[in-house]
């Protein structure tokens, strides 16, 4: 069904929370190691799109295919096969609070690897080093801040060396420079492991910068995808106002 | 809403709740095979359950033992001689006092605190980042706390029959002028092992009320720590009436058999 190109492809998806029509015939393709920006305004559905892909939520009419595998008709035991190939960084982390940073980072390790203990540490502190966060590996995540919350929920995603990558927000709640750190490693990622990314964001700095493909959500649709070069100069009204951070244009303010 | 839409919603709401408890037993039956792997989870719900929950229990089975002989020695007064005290009290306790009592108030700590966890796990996506983990959380949170609550409650039951008997045994003695001889010659009178077992019987049924609910209920913890504290209410009411109402169902197939045979 899906090219060989597609890495990730949502045809035709219509999701809806009570009345609320969230996604309205959805489609998009996400192709094999590039790193697609999905942009939009907060509540327009961004995360719910993204828990489409790795089969969080089932869409009320439509098809996600991943690697030509229809997540939407795979069971309970192959979904959880599936997302092994996946990592994915919650926007507020959801980090396991029970357990200490370097467990969080280590869980999926403990649970499918036969590492030892012992290996399965050292392969979080490690990870932990990639996103900058050293001797904090025996402390409880309720006693980290919120930016060093969100490194160590990258960390997890990391961990178990996936092959996509959905990131839910990862720069909100940062600071600037660590927000670039961030959109580093997330380039980085791509170019050294040829990882694919899916990246929810309204930061647009860091759309441009870590984005080969941005796409825009509006009204349940994706009413546009291209290249940072091209959205830039697309002339289309409503990306136009989103992009440059206008409260007057065709998008609605409340 | 008319009196019937009102009467219908209710019922249809409550049948929905019945069919997706069912179905989260079943699908949790399914990962018992390789939940039962990871023992280390296991005995730590073990801990949580049975150890934690010891000196709750010590309280409330020494004072029901306590209690029971206050009021069978003030029905027996004049008309039933003392010696029948240790009977009365041993069978209760095994039976129906110690099984139900220790279900209740278990049911309420343990209830309260898996649904109030994993709630709170749901509504901050712990439990879509378990997921997205591939870890099952039927495997991982569900299936530990049921086999902890079924392998515990028993144990917890055997463990309050013991103290209530005592605890009936010491009012007895000290402020009834009972001898032990008379109590524990009275308590072997009409003492069955089948009462111990099926009043053991009832807590394994007991064990998996309590787990089954404080999961369902957190699991489908909806908002947030609102939610949280509705889904921990749910979930202390619901076991609590299911165990009295199982309580019933299991004394008529129980023991029937013993009154009638």
């Amino acid at each position: 069904m899906a090219s060989d190109s597609e890495f990730i492809k949502v045809v035709d998806v219509d999701k809806s929370f009570g009345d609320n029509k969230v996604l309205r015939g959805t489609n998009l393709s996400v192709r094999r190691g590039e790193t697609t920006v999905i942009i939009g305004r907060s509540g327009c559905g961004k995360s719910v799109l993204l828990k489409h892909m790795i089969g969080l939520l089932k869409p009320d009419r439509g098809e996600v295919f991943v690697d030509g595998t229809e997540v939407t008709a795979l069971g309970h035991r192959g979904l959880f096969e599936l997302r092994r190939k996946f990592g994915m960084l919650f926007q507020s982390a959801a980090l396991f609070d029970s357990l200490t940073v370097w467990e969080n980072v280590g869980l999926g390790l403990i649970e499918h690897s036969d590492l030892s203990t012992e290996e399965i540490r050292s392969r979080a502190t490690e990870k932990l080093a990639l996103v900058g966060l050293r001797g904090i590996e025996d402390v409880k995540p309720a006693e980290l801040s919120g930016g060093m919350k969100k490194r160590v929920g990258l960390a997890r995603a990391i961990a178990m060396d996936p092959k996509i990558i959905l990131y839910d927000e990862p720069t909100t709640g940062l600071d600037p420079i660590m927000a670039d750190v961030i959109n580093e490693l997330i380039c980085n990622l791509k170019n050294t492991l040829n990882i694919t990314s899916v990246v929810v964001t309204h930061d647009m700095t860091s759309a441009y910068k870590i984005g080969d493909r941005i796409a825009m959500l509006y009204e349940g649709q994706i009413i546009y995808d291209g290249t940072p070069e091209d959205v830039k100069c697309c002339g289309h009204p409503v990306i136009q106002q989103f992009v440059e951070g206008r409260a007057e244009g065709p998008i609605p303010a409340f | 809403m008319n009196g019937f839409e009102y009467v219908g919603n209710y019922f249809t709401l409550t049948l929905g709740d019945v069919g997706r408890v069912f179905m989260l037993l079943v699908d949790t039956f399914k990962t018992f095979p390789r939940a039962l792997k990871k023992s280390y989870l296991i005995v730590e719900q073990m801990m949580v359950i049975g150890v934690g929950s010891l000196p709750l229990v010590v309280v409330t089975s020494i004072f029901t033992g306590a209690v029971a002989a206050v009021q069978a020695a003030y029905q027996f007064q004049n008309y039933i001689p003392m010696r029948y005290l240790g009977t009365v009290i041993g069978k209760s306790v095994v039976i129906e006092l110690g099984p139900v009592l220790t279900a209740l108030v278990v049911g309420g700590r343990v209830g309260a605190a898996i649904a109030a966890e994993l709630g709170t796990m749901k509504v901050t996506e712990q439990v879509d980042a378990l997921e997205t983990l591939a870890i099952d959380p039927l495997e991982y949170l569900v299936a530990p706390r049921f086999l902890a609550a079924i392998i515990m409650l028993p144990v917890i039951t055997l463990f309050a029959d013991f103290l209530a008997i005592m605890g009936g045994f010491v009012v007895a003695w000290a402020g009834m002028d009972v001898s032990s001889h008379t109590f524990f010659s009275g308590l072997k009178l009409f003492f069955h092992a089948s009462d111990v077992y099926n009043g053991l019987i009832k807590a394994f049924f007991f064990g998996g009320i309590i787990a089954t609910m404080g999961c369902y209920h957190g699991l489908n913890t909806k908002g947030g720590a609102e939610g949280v504290g509705i889904a921990t209410m749910k979930a202390v009411v619901s076991s609590c009436l299911l165990i009295l109402i199982t309580d019933y169902i299991l004394a008529a197939v129980l023991f029937r058999a013993v009154f009638m045979g």
